[in-house]
C-alpha cells in the first residue's frame, strides 16, 4: 500500500514536469484550425435567419458553414474510411439527411440549426449480383433508394426519413441496361443512355410516378459519331447535359413527365452549369474560365433569355484551381435586380462563396485537410543582420586584410560605420526601403521561435504558413502533379528536401518537393523558395524528370553555393543528380553513400552502394538483398531516424556509477511486416536492419497483434504500438539498444567495421486509448530529455515522458535501480489531463505530427495535422533556458537600484560621521 | 614529617658522593671526568633535547589526528547532507592549509632531527588529505567513475551515409 502511494506521488511529480499551461496562456503559444475536407455534397439554406451552407465531404464530415464568414457552425466527423463514407447528403427546411457507409448504410437526420442528431437508422445493401450502383435522393420528405441491376430492373424504395420505415417500393423493368450503362439522377427522374446500332437513345424514368420516355438523341444532335457523355446539372430542376466527346459545345435538356425539352442555346462544353430557382422560374447559371477571369452569366431555363443583371466578369484568385458550382441560390436584391450566391468547389479542394454579381465572399483552403508533407524552416535574418553578413562576405577584397585580430577589428569598425550610415539614411528617409520579408515581420527572432511551416497537400498545393499566427503567407498550385502513395498503407506522401536553409545569406533558401505526373507517373520536382513560395527553376518551378523515380536521397554536403544535391534512383537503377552542379560533390562522397529500397509486396529489401562510381557518372550497385516476408506477409512500414537528430549523451549512468554506452547507429532502420497465419491469426514482425551492411541487428515478433501500428525510431531506442487482439487493448513496446560498458570505437561509427551485437532492453506497456499517430520531441542539441507525443483517437494529444516508457523500468526494485533513477514498472500508462497538450482543442483525424527544434534548447515546436491543424510548443525538461513569463523585471531592477543608492548614501553618511567623531 | 626526612636523605647521599670523589683515590681505569663530561654534555644539551622533543610533537601532530579523523569519518556516514559535507570539508581543508603554511611550521622545527621531522609532518598531512579524499570518494564526490566524464564524450562521427525507403513506383 505504502509502496503504491510512493509510486503514485512519483508519477504525478513526473508529469508535473511536462508541459501544461495556465488558463490565461490559452492560445498564446498555440493555434488550431479546423477543416472539413474536399466537398462532395452541398446544400444552401437561405430560409432560416442565420444563413448556412450544409456540406458533406470526402473526409466523412457533415458540417454547416456560416454563409457570411465561411466559418464552421457545427461539424460532425463520421466513422473512418469506408464505414463512414458519405453516399448522399441533402436537406429540406427541417432536416439535413445523410446516408453513409458501405454494405450497411446508416441514414442520419440532423437538426440544421445546432447539428444535433435527430434520428438514425440503417438499411442493409441488397445482396444482388450484377449490381450497378445505388443512388439516393430526397423528394417530398421521403428518402428514395434507387438500386440499378444490370440486364434486369431498377428498384425504387421510398423511406420515411425520421422513422426509417419503408413507404413504397417500385420496380422498373430495364433489361437493356448494361453494366457500363451511364445513368444519372436528375430528381425526380433517372436518365440513361442506351446505344442501339447507330442510334443513341435517352431513356428517362420518372421515379416517383410510373412513366418511361425514350427518345433518340439524333433528333437534335444530328449524327452521333463519337461517344456521348451524360451529366446531371445540379439544382432545383431535373436538367441533364449531353455532349459529344471532342465537341466544343453541349446541349442541355429539361426532363419532364412526357419527354424532355431542349434548351434553345448550345453552351460551350467547358462551361460549368447550375440551375437555381428564382421566384417562380429557374435560372441556368453558367461559369466559364478565361485567363484569370471567371465569366458568369445567367438565363432563364424555359426561354433561354439572357438576364442582363446576372452577366459579369470576376477576377479569379490565382491560387485557386478551376471549380464547379456546387450550389447556388438566387434572390431579388434590395436595390432591384437579381443576385446569386454561388458555392464553388475547385479541383484543388478549396470551397469558395461568390456573391454574384460582385466578389468572392470567402475561400476555405480545404487542401490543408489532406497534408502529405510538412517541413518547418527558419526565417531569414533581418535587413540589418543581412547587411552585416554581406559586409563580412566582401571584406577580404576591400581591405586586403585576410584574418587575425587586426582584420577582425577592421571588419567590425567597417560594419559599425555602415550601420551608422544606414541609420542616418533611414532617419533622413533616403535609405533603401525594407525588404518584403522585413515589412511583413518575417524575420528570425532571437530565440528562433518564429518559423515558416511549409506544407504540401495531396491536392497539389503548397502553402507557407506563419507558425505564430497560423496565417497562410503564400500558396502555390501545382498543375498536373500528384503525391506518391504508400503502397502498403495507401497514405499520400511527398519526399521533401531542404536543399539550402536560410543560413547561407545572400543565397535564398531552397526546397524541393518530389511529386509525380498525374498521367505518366514520371517524377516531377518542384523547386521553390520556402519563405516566399517563389519557384526557383523554370517559370513554374516544376522540373519534369522524364523517368519514374524509385528512391531519392539528399546529399549531406552542399556544393559551392551550399546547395545540397538530390540523388534520384530511377526504375532502371540509374542515378541522376539534381542540380547538375552537385555532381562533383556526389562523386567525391560516392564511397560513403548507400541507398536502400523496400518492396512492400515482395518483401524484398535491396541495398545499393555508390562506391563503383566514376568521375563522369554515378553508378548504383546492388550490394545486398534480404527477403523478409513469405506468403501473405507484407512490409507495411520502413522507419529510419530523423537526419537532423543529435544525441548529446553517449551513454546511460547506472546505479553503480558505471556507464552503459548507447548503440547509436545512424544507419539503423526499423522494418515492420504484417501477415496472417491460421494459428497465430494476425501477427507482426519488427526487424532492425543496418541498411549499409544489410545485417539484421534484431528482430521481434508479436502474435495476435494488428494495426494500427505506429513506430517511433530515435537515438538508441525504438517504440511501437499495436492493437493486441488477445487482450483487446493498445500496447506499446519499447526497445533500447546498448553497446555495453565499453565503447568499441569512441570516435567514429562505421556499420561495416566490426559489426557488433547490441544489448537489447525491452518492456511493454498498456495505453488505455487508441493511437492515431506518434512522434518524439526533438531539440537543437539533444540535451533536453525526449518525450513522446501521442495523438489519440479522441482528439487529444498526449505527452508522455520517456521515463514512463523506459524499458529499464524494473519489476523488482533494487537499491541499485533506485539509484539509477528509474521508476518501478507498472504496466498501465496513465493519461493525466495535464499531459494533454491541446487541452480542450480537440484535433480530429490526426494523420501526422511534425516536430522541429527551436533556437532554444529547451523548446520543441510541434505541428499536428490531419483533418485539423494544431500548432504548439513543448518544453520536455521545462524552460530551463528562459525566464518565466511572470518574471518581475521591474521589481528586480527597482530593488537593485534601491540597494545601490542606499549603499552610496550610507557610505557618505558613514564618512561624515567618522569625521565628526574625529573632531570630538 | 615524612617529606622532610626524605629531603635530608637525598642531601646525605648527594654529599657522600662528592666527598667520596675527593677523598679517595680512584681505582685504576676509572676516569671520573668521563662521567662528569657526560653529565655536563647532558646538562648543556638539555634545551635542545626539549626542542627536539617539542619538534617531534609538532611533527607527529597530524598523524595523531588520524584515528580521530577516522572516527569522525565513520560517524559522518556516506550520505550527502550538510553536516557530513562540513566535516569532510574540515578534514580536507585543515591538512591542505597546513601543507600550505608548512614553511612557517618548519621554522619552529629545529635540531638534529629536523629533516626527519619535516618529512614526518609532511607525510602526516598527506595521510590526512588522502583520508579526506578517500572519504570524498566513498561519498561519491570525486569524478572517479566513467559516468562522471560522460558529458565530455564526443558523439561518434558518421562514416557511412544511408538513405532510402519504400519503393516509390
Amino acid at each position: 500500500m505504502k509502496y503504491s502511494v510512493t509510486v503514485f506521488v512519483l508519477l504525478t511529480w513526473a508529469f508535473r514536469w511536462s508541459f501544461c499551461i495556465y488558463e490565461d496562456q490559452i492560445g498564446k503559444f498555440d493555434w488550431r484550425q479546423t477543416y472539413i475536407g474536399k466537398l462532395k455534397f452541398a446544400y444552401l439554406d437561405t430560409i432560416s435567419t442565420t444563413k448556412k451552407a450544409f456540406v458533406a465531404t470526402e473526409e466523412n464530415v457533415v458540417a454547416a458553414l456560416n454563409l457570411k464568414t465561411g466559418q464552421i457552425v457545427w461539424r460532425h466527423v463520421l466513422e473512418k474510411a469506408d464505414q463512414g463514407e458519405i453516399q448522399f447528403m441533402d436537406g429540406d427546411g427541417d432536416d439535413i439527411v445523410t446516408v453513409s457507409g458501405r454494405n450497411i448504410f446508416v441514414v442520419r437526420t440532423w437538426d440544421p440549426h445546432n447539428g444535433f442528431l435527430k434520428s438514425e437508422w440503417t438499411v442493409a445493401q441488397p445482396l444482388i449480383r450484377r449490381l450497378i450502383d445505388i443512388k439516393w435522393f430526397l423528394y417530398q420528405k421521403q428518402l428514395f433508394q434507387v438500386v440499378s441491376v444490370a440486364l434486369s430492373d431498377i428498384t425504387i424504395t421510398a423511406y420515411n426519413i425520421s422513422a426509417g420505415t419503408k413507404v413504397s417500393s417500385d420496380l422498373i423493368h430495364a433489361p437493356w441496361m448494361a453494366q457500363d450503362s451511364r445513368c444519372v439522377l436528375a430528381v425526380p427522374y433517372l436518365a440513361c443512355l442506351d446505344k442501339v446500332g447507330q442510334e443513341v437513345l435517352l431513356h428517362s424514368f420518372s421515379l416517383t410516378g410510373a412513366g418511361t420516355q425514350t427518345k433518340s438523341l439524333s433528333a437534335f444532335m444530328g449524327e452521333v459519331k463519337t461517344s456521348v457523355t451524360l451529366e446531371t446539372v445540379g439544382g432545383s430542376q431535373p436538367v441533364v447535359e449531353v455532349a459529344m466527346v471532342g465537341n466544343s459545345s453541349k446541349h442541355i435538356l429539361l426532363l419532364e413527365a412526357n419527354g424532355f425539352t431542349l434548351y434553345p442555346h448550345q453552351l460551350p462544353s467547358a462551361a460549368k452549369l447550375y440551375v437555381a430557382s428564382y421566384e417562380k422560374s429557374s435560372i441556368v447559371l453558367q461559369a466559364l474560365y478565361m485567363e484569370g477571369w471567371l465569366v458568369l452569366s445567367g438565363s432563364t431555363l424555359e426561354t433561354g433569355k439572357e438576364l442582363s443583371d446576372l452577366a459579369g466578369k470576376l477576377k479569379y484568385p490565382s491560387g485557386l484551381g478551376e471549380g464547379n458550382i456546387a450550389a447556388a441560390v438566387c434572390s431579388p436584391k434590395k436595390d432591384k435586380g437579381k443576385g446569386c450566391r454561388i458555392l464553388l468547389v475547385t479541383d484543388d479542394h478549396a470551397i469558395a462563396l461568390m456573391s454574384h454579381p460582385g466578389k468572392f465572399v470567402w475561400v476555405r483552403e480545404e487542401a490543408l485537410a489532406s497534408i502529405a508533407a510538412v517541413e518547418i524552416l527558419d526565417l531569414p535574418v533581418s535587413d540589418t543582420d543581412a547587411a552585416i553578413e554581406k559586409e563580412f562576405d566582401h571584406k577580404e577584397m576591400d581591405f586586403g586584410v585576410s584574418s587575425g585580430f587586426v582584420g577582425m577589428f577592421v571588419h567590425r569598425l567597417a560594419s559599425q560605420i555602415l550601420q551608422l550610415r544606414s541609420l542616418v539614411l533611414t532617419i533622413l528617409g533616403l535609405g533603401e526601403p525594407p525588404s518584403a520579408g522585413q515589412r511583413a515581420g518575417l524575420v528570425r527572432d532571437e530565440f528562433g521561435l518564429h518559423k515558416m511551416i511549409v506544407v504540401a497537400s495531396s491536392a497539389g498545393k503548397v502553402f507557407g504558413i506563419d507558425n505564430l499566427s497560423g496565417e497562410i503567407i503564400w500558396q502555390q498550385r501545382l498543375e498536373n502533379v500528384k503525391p506518391y502513395v504508400d503502397q502498403a498503407t495507401g497514405k499520400n506522401h511527398a519526399p521533401f528536401f531542404v536543399q539550402r536553409t536560410t543560413r547561407h545569406f545572400p543565397s535564398p533558401a531552397q526546397c524541393a518537393l518530389l511529386l509525380r505526373h498525374k498521367v505518366t507517373d514520371e517524377g516531377v520536382l518542384f523547386v521553390f523558395n520556402p519563405i516566399t513560395g517563389q519557384p526557383l527553376a523554370e517559370s513554374d518551378g516544376l522540373i519534369s524528370l522524364g523517368y519514374k523515380v524509385k528512391q531519392s536521397f539528399l546529399l549531406h554536403e552542399g556544393n559551392k553555393e551550399s546547395l545540397r544535391g538530390i540523388l534520384l534512383l530511377d526504375n532502371e537503377d540509374n542515378l541522376h543528380v539534381y542540380p547538375e552542379s552537385a555532381q562533383s560533390v556526389a562523386v567525391a562522397m560516392a564511397a560513403t553513400i548507400f541507398i536502400f529500397t523496400a518492396d512492400p509486396n515482395s518483401g524484398l529489401l535491396v541495398g545499393y552502394s555508390l562506391a563503383l562510381s566514376t568521375k563522369q557518372n554515378l553508378i548504383a550497385t546492388r550490394v545486398w538483398e534480404i527477403k523478409l516476408t513469405h506468403g501473405s506477409q507484407r512490409i507495411t512500414a520502413v522507419i529510419s531516424k530523423s537526419s537532423i537528430e543529435k544525441v548529446h549523451s553517449q551513454g546511460r549512468v547506472l546505479g553503480d556509477r558505471s556507464v552503459l554506452y548507447k548503440y547509436i547507429n545512424p544507419n539503423l532502420v526499423a522494418v515492420l511486416t504484417q501477415g496472417f497465419d491460421p494459428v497465430h491469426k494476425q501477427f507482426l514482425n519488427i526487424y532492425l536492419i543496418d541498411v549499409v551492411s544489410g545485417s539484421v541487428i534484431f528482430s521481434i515478433s508479436h502474435k495476435r497483434a494488428r494495426e494500427p501500428v505506429h513506430i517511433v525510431h530515435s537515438e538508441n531506442w525504438l517504440l511501437y504500438s499495436y492493437f493486441s487482439d488477445k487482450s483487446r487493448r493498445t500496447e506499446i513496446v519499447t526497445l533500447e539498444l546498448y553497446e555495453g560498458k565499453v565503447q568499441s570505437n569512441t570516435t567514429a561509427f562505421s556499420s561495416v567495421a566490426a559489426p557488433l551485437q547490441p544489448i537489447v532492453d525491452r518492456q511493454a506497456y498498456i495505453l488505455p486509448g487508441m493511437i492515431e499517430s506518434m512522434k518524439e520531441t526533438i531539440t537543437e542539441k539533444g540535451i533536453t530529455s525526449k518525450h513522446i507525443l501521442v495523438a489519440l483517437a479522441n482528439g487529444a494529444i498526449l505527452e508522455i515522458p520517456w521515463v514512463f516508457l523506459d524499458p529499464r523500468r524494473p519489476i523488482t526494485v533494487t537499491s541499485e535501480m533506485r539509484e539509477e533513477g528509474v521508476i518501478p514498472y507498472m504496466p498501465e500508462l496513465p493519461i493525466p489531463s495535464e499531459a494533454i497538450i491541446n487541452y480542450n482543442q480537440t484535433v480530429q483525424r490526426v494523420r501526422g505530427i511534425h516536430t522541429t527544434p527551436s533556437g532554444l534548447e529547451s523548446t520543441c515546436l510541434v505541428f499536428v495535422y490531419g483533418l485539423d491543424m494544431f500548432y504548439t510548443r513543448v518544453a520536455p525538461s521545462k524552460t530551463f533556458d528562459l525566464l518565466k513569463e511572470d518574471f518581475d523585471h521591474f521589481l528586480i531592477t527597482a530593488v537593485l537600484l534601491g540597494l545601490t543608492v542606499t549603499s552610496y548614501i550610507t557610505k557618505k553618511l558613514a564618512s561624515r560621521k567618522a569625521l565628526k567623531q574625529a573632531w570630538k | 614529617m615524612k617529606p622532610k626526612s626524605l629531603v635530608i636523605c637525598v642531601h646525605i647521599i648527594f654529599r657522600n658522593k662528592q666527598d667520596r670523589s675527593s677523598d679517595l683515590a680512584s681505582p685504576p681505569g676509572y676516569n671520573p671526568s668521563a662521567g662528569q663530561v657526560y653529565t655536563e654534555v647532558a646538562r648543556e644539551s638539555d634545551p635542545s633535547h626539549l626542542i627536539i622533543k617539542k619538534s617531534w610533537e609538532l611533527a607527529l601532530a597530524p598523524l595523531k589526528q588520524v584515528p580521530m579523523n577516522l572516527f569522525i569519518m565513520y560517524m559522518a556516514g556516506n550520505s550527502i547532507s550538510i553536516f557530513p559535507i562540513m566535516m569532510v570539508g574540515m578534514l580536507i581543508v585543515r591538512p591542505v592549509k597546513a601543507l600550505f603554511t608548512m614553511q612557517n611550521t618548519f621554522k619552529m622545527i629545529e635540531g638534529s632531527h629536523a629533516v626527519g621531522q619535516k618529512l614526518v609532518y609532511f607525510l602526516g598531512n598527506i595521510v590526512s588529505v588522502a583520508l579526506a579524499l578517500y572519504k570524498c570518494h566513498s561519498m561519491g564526490l570525486l569524478p572517479s567513475h566513467a559516468s562522471d566524464w560522460l558529458a565530455f564524450v564526443e558523439p561518434q562521427m558518421r562514416v557511412e551515409y544511408s538513405g532510402g525507403g519504400m519503393l516509390l513506383v
